[in-house]
């Protein structure tokens, strides 16, 4: 404590650290103004204080402090699925748009990655396709990190908690001329676990993090030229899946045999270029990304050694949008216009290793329960313990589009007109294959081999429309507005499902060579049913308003919304014992709620804050073909999202500590319902928050506690053999957090 | 000695008739593979008849035998599965298209093997005027099918 006291103490004189991160311009904000409560649009920000007073250091951390906005964690960073207002999605496409200093990221398994340094984050609720195309259906999250224009020094920062977490990292943010600026950063952070895994003994949610960042500025006459290399990677055991009895509602506990674990490597680099000139500002986004990662499941996460994936994907995506728009703001007509290019590159590999148990469960128990009916004492019998179902897949896709939005300002109204055209075509390439030796004990001596390969090439192209329209009505600090726009999540590939009908073909061909057939039939998939599923729209009319004291005292921003959605993409699972999951396009649904948010500073020490959302999402018309789900919640949606947060801060005339701060806060959510017939459900559930601390100035210490009562709740579910799963949220949380201002 | 030289040649005549192996092809030639679509009808243990209908049935002829081969067939109700099994060694005789048919203690091909199980025996039946009849024993099943030639 003596050196660090006479560390702090040193290192005062020199450091800067009087920042003001809030309302300032960024780079990423060229479609939305800074204060985004003075636009026709529903929208949250959080800046470094909050982010750093709530611990978020991840997306999945101020997820529940949003109205509406719904991110579990699903206990690994292998992929985000985003909710807000019900549009979401688990698998394949995000719903959301995600962007990292004006970077968009394609693919929602580079969205969970440690957020650190982050001076801003803003969430859009509501689809956002006019102006940011495909995938933003449900709105949109843009992260701003600190930039050496922003801020100069360096920052340290350690922490550590209980579940054997900890994180260090450290940034420099140099400014060498006035035109010149560069940052560089480490971070890197390890998390021992909190639940075990009964089989082996060890915790099995384990994580090793470390990212990496270079950015570069130059503000250059009219130009402002932003290059920003990020590279993050990762290293997790997962998943801490129990199994669930549906009938007594008790969680069993996690025990699996074979191997969890998940690695990526991601590179993002973009480059943003902008030129303000007298009457018009133009900015473009260069983006290039790499993504490496490979996924190892027991996929049936019990002890019984059933079968498991190993999926490893490489993805190449580069980016490109152009845009312009009028530089001087008080015009009566603004206007902002653009055009956008992307191509991504995924390889898939994703072999299924099924394993002793598997093969007689999954196969050969049914094809010789028919068989022993007839045959007694023979039955069919492979000569592997184990054989793969093979799996490869390339997906190429590009998109075009063009979009345009106009603000026209009459009096005390803006009318607000946008629309957006986009092209897509994806391609999918899959080749599949499979071998085996059997024998028919009755009819033969000897294994006879048995290969099943399929493959194939499908293409799919889209063309969509996306409008907007606003009218507000602007009162000085006031406004109201209603608002219509039509968002697009674009259509795929259901690769996760070839395990399924590779598996049933080789079956069908077992049958076939052996002259047998089933009367509950042995047929494979309709590949051409369930390949490929289309594009989801959605229409939001939206009502809100921003209110705001003149002394700015209190702040309250209302939106009722009314969502519908048609051909709505959802995650099932095939019926019987299928391992796979397929996404398939839900028919219709409509999604109404309303979202309320309130600050109030009574005085200079306290800020208080609150959040509600609510959301009634259900299908209006959806029948799989086995069962009508109309009427019923739309799966992962909560329909309430709480939030409230007290801040005390107060000045103290110190040597050392020139502030003392402490937060409450308390977040809630619920009801979910986890399946398309609602027969499973997490009830609303809260979490109480915590964090006191103190600062200097070159230094801040916090203590923090997140989910204080230790709240008992599930965040994630899924089918895997005709077994319920669920994954639980992570326990009592608490650590310490120093940071340094050098 | 005149009648002895017409006798020669006639004989001569004759021998040649005889030795007209294509002559004798267009008596009585190797069938045609064909199809049929019929129903089996099986008495069960019990007397009750257990019938499927759409079962289609091929026929495929050597020089000294056929092969009938069954698809989807299936003895009982409650059996589960269908079978696709192959009779092969079947005598026939061919008479201007009318064939008559006949075997005993033949061993069929199933599920990928022989199939001692349902062993054939008192194989009979015809094939003419279009249609396809034959009846047997399969293993302990009487079994009869009727059907007719698909074109």
């Amino acid at each position: 404590m003596l050196f660090l006291g006479i560390l702090l103490t040193s290192v005062a004189a020199q450091a800067d650290t009087a920042i003001n991160l809030e309302g300032v311009e960024v780079t990423a904000s060229f479609k939305v103004r800074a204060d985004m409560r003075t636009m026709p649009l529903a929208s949250s920000s959080f800046y470094l204080k909050d982010i750093e007073r709530q611990q978020i250091k991840s997306i999945s951390d101020f997820a529940a402090t949003t109205p509406n906005l719904h991110i579990p964690d699903y206990g690994s960073s292998t992929t985000s699925s985003i909710y807000i207002r019900g549009m979401g999605s688990r698998i394949d496409n995000p719903a959301v748009g995600m962007y990292v200093d004006g970077v968009p990221f394609l693919n929602k398994s580079s969205f969970d990655e440690p957020l650190w340094d982050v001076r801003r984050i803003d969430v859009l609720r509501g689809p956002q396709s006019t102006l940011y195309g495909r995938n933003t259906i449900g709105g949109i999250i843009s992260v701003s990190t600190l930039s050496p224009f922003d801020y100069t020094g360096t920052r340290i920062s350690l922490e550590s908690g209980n579940g054997q977490m900890w994180r260090a990292s450290a940034s420099s943010y140099l400014q060498p001329t006035d035109r010149f600026g560069l940052s560089a950063g480490l971070s890197i952070g390890h998390t021992g676990g909190f639940f075990s895994n009964e089989f082996t003994g060890d915790h099995c949610d384990w994580r090793n993090s470390g990212s990496a960042r270079l950015r570069l500025m130059w503000h250059t006459g009219d130009w402002t030229i932003d290059n920003s290399l990020n590279v993050n990677l990762t290293n997790e055991g997962g998943y801490a899946y129990a199994q669930f009895d549906t009938a007594r509602r008790t969680t069993l506990p996690i025990t699996y045999n074979d191997e969890c674990g998940y690695r990526r490597l991601h590179i993002a680099e973009g480059l943003v270029a902008q030129r303000n000139m007298n009457a018009v500002t133009m900015k473009n986004v260069l983006s290039l990304q790499y993504l490496d990662d490979d996924l190892r499941l027991d996929q049936d996460f019990t002890t019984r050694s059933l079968f498991t994936l190993q999926q490893t994907q490489k993805e190449y995506t580069v980016s490109d949008e152009l845009a312009f728009q009028n530089t001087d703001k008080s015009q009566t007509l603004n206007w902002l216009a653009g055009a956008a290019a992307f191509f991504k590159h995924n390889r898939m590999s994703a072999p299924v290793k099924f394993k002793t148990d598997g093969i007689h469960e999954l196969i050969l128990d049914n094809a010789n329960h028919g068989l022993q009916t007839v045959f007694p004492d023979d039955s069919l019998s492979f000569s592997e313990d184990e054989f793969t179902i093979g799996s490869r897949f390339t997906t190429p896709t590009i998109g075009l589009a063009a979009y345009g939005q106009a603000e026209l300002r009459l009096s005390d109204f803006v009318l607000t007109a946008g629309l957006r055209a986009d092209y897509e075509r994806i391609a999918f390439d899959y080749a599949n294959s499979a071998e085996v030796h059997y024998n028919f004990s009755y009819t033969m001596r000897d294994y006879r081999l048995s290969r099943t390969a399929i493959s194939g090439s499908e293409h799919q192209t889209f063309v969509e429309l996306m409008p907007k329209l606003s009218v507000q009505y602007v009162v000085g600090e006031q406004n109201i507005y209603l608002s219509a726009a039509r968002g697009f999540k674009a259509g795929g590939y259901n690769s996760q499902m070839f395990s399924d009908i590779l598996q049933n073909q080789m079956k069908a061909d077992l049958m076939g060579a052996l002259g047998v057939h089933f009367s509950t039939g042995t047929e494979g998939y309709p590949i051409d049913k369930v390949i490929d599923y289309k594009p989801e729209h959605d229409w939001n009319f939206e009502l809100g308003a921003h209110f705001r004291t003149p002394n700015q005292r209190l702040t309250a921003d209302v939106a009722l919304f009314s969502i519908f959605c048609t051909d709505q993409q959802l995650t099932v699972f095939p019926s019987g014992k299928g391992t796979g999951r397929m996404m398939t396009n839900a028919g219709r649904s409509r999604s109404v709620g309303a979202e309320a948010a309130l600050t109030a500073k009574p005085c200079k020490s306290i800020r208080l804050s609150a959040s509600y959302g609510y959301t009634n999402a259900t299908f209006t018309d959806y029948d799989n073909g086995l069962t009508d789900f109309s009427g019923n919640h739309l799966p992962y949606v909560p329909q309430h999202t709480v939030s409230t947060t007290a801040d005390y801060e107060r000045t103290i005339s110190n040597r050392f500590i020139n502030s003392v701060l402490a937060q409450l806060r308390y977040t809630g959510a619920g009801r979910i319902y986890w399946d398309e017939a609602n027969r499973v459900w997490q009830d609303y559930y809260s979490q109480l928050g915590a964090s006191v601390g103190a600062s200097g100035n070159v230094w801040n210490l916090q203590l923090w506690a997140k989910n204080i009562t230790n709240q008992d709740f599930a965040n994630f579910h899924f089918t895997s053999v005709g077994r319920t799963f669920l994954s639980k949220g992570k326990p009592r949380q608490i650590g310490l957090t120093l940071n340094l201002f050098l | 000695m005149k009648h002895f030289f017409s006798f020669l040649i006639c004989a001569a005549m004759l021998s040649f008739v005889a030795c007209d192996k294509s002559d004798d092809k267009d008596v009585n030639p190797t069938p045609e593979a064909a199809s049929a679509l019929g129903t089996v009808t099986v008495t069960q243990a019990d007397g009750s008849e257990f019938s499927k209908d759409s079962v289609s049935v091929s026929l495929t002829y050597a020089e000294d035998s056929m092969t009938i081969t069954m698809f989807k067939v299936k003895f009982a109700e409650r059996m589960p599965l269908e079978l696709d099994m192959t009779i092969g060694g079947v005598q026939y005789s061919n008479n201007d298209g009318d064939i008559k048919l006949w075997g005993n203690n033949i061993v069929p091909q199933a599920m990928g093997g022989a199939f001692p199980k349902y062993t054939i025996t008192n194989l009979e039946g015809k094939v003419s005027d279009g249609e396809v009849s034959f009846t047997m024993m399969c293993g302990e099943y009487p079994t009869r099918f009727k059907g007719a030639l698909m074109k």
